[in-house]
């Protein structure tokens, strides 16, 4: 594979911003869920 | 229309009396001017090739601070509760302020024009296209600074705030205006006319969405 | 669009208190981002051949060999950053019309979903640009140019969302600004295609690339898989925004109500500190 560093590089990097983004929204998340009343949330009434 | 003059005199009265463009404002132009001399090594033939572009650097610095400015008037002693108690309505308050922003920044760019004619080595080929494009450039500057100054106002970090908002919306000013002025001065081979087009429509443009989205902001400051 | 807050609670009640913003279907959603990603990997590297054709002189091969495989990540990245901040600057206006923080939050969601994405186009663009062009950077280029331009615009719109203010003044505000980056885009790019009359941007990226069919089927599926985290990430980002203005409300009212059982109280002892922003200005 020619240029195999500048390939691993970019989607690594992709990868990680992507990655990373989310994961912080799901903690933000999940840190502030507490502070909300659940009736207030109202995608919380899906089933699990 | 009166209104709009009536708003804009009253800008230039306060600046008249405060002295903050002659005494602050001014002189930051031209130490701007200044030291871009010296990252070019006071290379003479450079800085005349980078004229153009050099002047507007420094216009829109300047036209940062002079843009704080314009909207900190407006903020000691809440005045522009006062403005909009006067039932003017907030595209002719846009239009004045607006309007003062650009005599301001005429006088620093007259000021800036004899600066680069001096330090750089500056020559004016054709002058009618110099002043016409400035004029274009004025015009697109204080609309979106009036606009932008606004929005970053009431906030209490309105200093670095404003510049990372209103840079991004220089930079076509910034393209445009090196161009025609690079045309204006001799030192690029380009249409400087059609430049010039393109800098009116992007003060159109910004005095049309100024003007409309002036109210809206107004509002949400009270 | 109801899917970004999930059913009305009316019809079925809260069976747990649950703690984070996933629901069904983002759940679903996350699986599909998943099973897309490793689908685009396998097609990616292992499937989809480098780019490259016959040569001008016998015997050689020219093209962009294998850097074209991070194609797949730029150009999904590029088409959907330029959505999302569409979606941003068409949010705004709505909400302009119609002030609801419905639209203010999805505004909000699209703009900080567009900016990671615009960074993943730059980023990605420089490390194919290196080896393609020879060069990380290349002022000549309209859409690298004016793409940096909107990245610093919407970098800044984040920057006024993030100064506390009151809620109903921070979303005009911003509307004002996300509508105004719509505004500006086209200008950039035209002013930028003017002043360097030359692109290095291949016109289209598919009609440059002699494009094999698994090459563009890739593609494709970049762009959908892509797509799908969007809509992840829009959804998570959406419902988080959310949150965070019944938090910011929640609190105002605790707040207020903090206040008035202090004047209710007969002591006068001290005058206590006064509201830290403008958002919290109490009788």
């Amino acid at each position: 594979m020619t240029h195999a560093g500048y390939i691993a590089a970019g989607w690594s990097i992709s990868a990680a911003l992507l990655a990373g983004y989310a994961v912080m929204i799901l903690l933000r998340g999940r840190r502030l869920s507490g502070k909300v009343p659940a009736r207030r949330r109202r995608w919380m009434t899906a089933e699990d | 229309m009166r209104e709009v003059l009536l708003v804009a005199a009253k800008d230039l009265r306060i600046e008249l009396r405060s002295r903050v463009l002659l005494y602050q404002v001014a002189p930051f132009a031209v130490a701007t001017l200044v030291l871009l001399g010296f990252a070019l090594d006071a290379d003479r033939s450079a800085l005349r090739n980078f004229s153009p572009g050099l002047f507007w650097v420094a216009v829109l610095l300047t036209a940062l601070l002079a843009a704080q400015r314009s909207v900190a008037v407006e903020h000691a002693g809440r005045a522009a509760d006062a403005l909009l108690l006067s039932a003017t309505s907030p595209a002719r308050i846009f239009a004045g302020k607006a309007l003062a922003l650009a005599a301001q920044l005429a006088a620093l760019e007259a000021l800036l024009g004899v600066a680069i004619v001096v330090l750089y080595d500056a020559r004016v080929e054709h002058f009618g296209l110099a002043v016409a494009s400035a004029a274009a450039a004025t015009v697109g500057i204080a609309a979106a600074g009036t606009l932008y100054g606004v929005l970053a106002a009431p906030l209490g970090v309105r200093e670095t705030l404003l510049p990372v908002l209103l840079l991004p919306v220089f930079a076509p000013v910034l393209i445009g205006a090196t161009r025609a002025f690079g045309d204006a001065l001799g030192t690029a081979a380009v249409n400087g006319w059609a430049w010039f087009g393109l800098l009116g429509l992007f003060a159109l443009v910004y005095a049309v969405f100024g003007a409309l989205a002036y109210g809206p902001l107004l509002e949400a400051e009270t | 669009m109801s899917f970004l807050l999930g059913r009305s609670p009316d019809r079925s009640p809260p069976r747990a208190a649950l703690t984070h913003t996933g629901s069904r279907t983002t759940r679903i959603l996350g699986a599909g981002v998943l099973v897309g990603v490793v689908g685009l990997g396998l097609c990616a590297f292992i499937f989809s051949p480098p780019d490259s054709r016959p040569g001008p002189e016998a015997g050689t091969r020219i093209g962009q060999f294998d850097v074209v495989r991070l194609m797949y990540v730029h150009v999904p990245a590029a088409i959907w950053t330029y959505v999302a901040l569409g979606t941003c600057a068409a949010a705004s206006a709505v909400y302009l019309w119609r002030r609801s923080t419905w639209w203010d939050s999805l505004a909000h969601a699209c703009a900080e979903i567009g900016v990671v994405l615009c960074a993943v186009t730059l980023l990605t663009g420089m490390i194919w640009g290196r080896p393609v062009w020879g060069t990380w950077w290349e002022w000549g280029d309209v859409r690298l140019v004016t793409t940096l331009v909107l990245f610093l615009a919407y970098a800044g719109y984040l920057a006024l969302r993030s100064v506390p203010a009151a809620p109903e003044a921070r979303a005009r505000r911003a509307a004002i600004l996300g509508l105004g980056g719509a505004v500006l885009i086209p200008i950039v790019n035209r002013s930028v295609e003017w002043w360097e009359n030359r692109t290095l941007h291949q016109q289209s990226t598919l009609e440059e690339l002699r494009i094999e069919d698994l090459t563009l089927f890739t593609l494709v599926l970049g762009i959908f898989v892509m797509g799908l985290l969007v809509l992840w990430l829009v959804v998570h980002r959406f419902r988080l925004a959310w949150l965070e203005a019944e938090a910011e409300s929640a609190g105002l009212q605790a707040a207020l109500a903090e206040r008035r059982a202090e004047a209710a109280e007969p002591v006068a002892a001290g005058a206590g500190e006064d509201g830290a922003g403008e958002g919290s200005a109490g009788p």
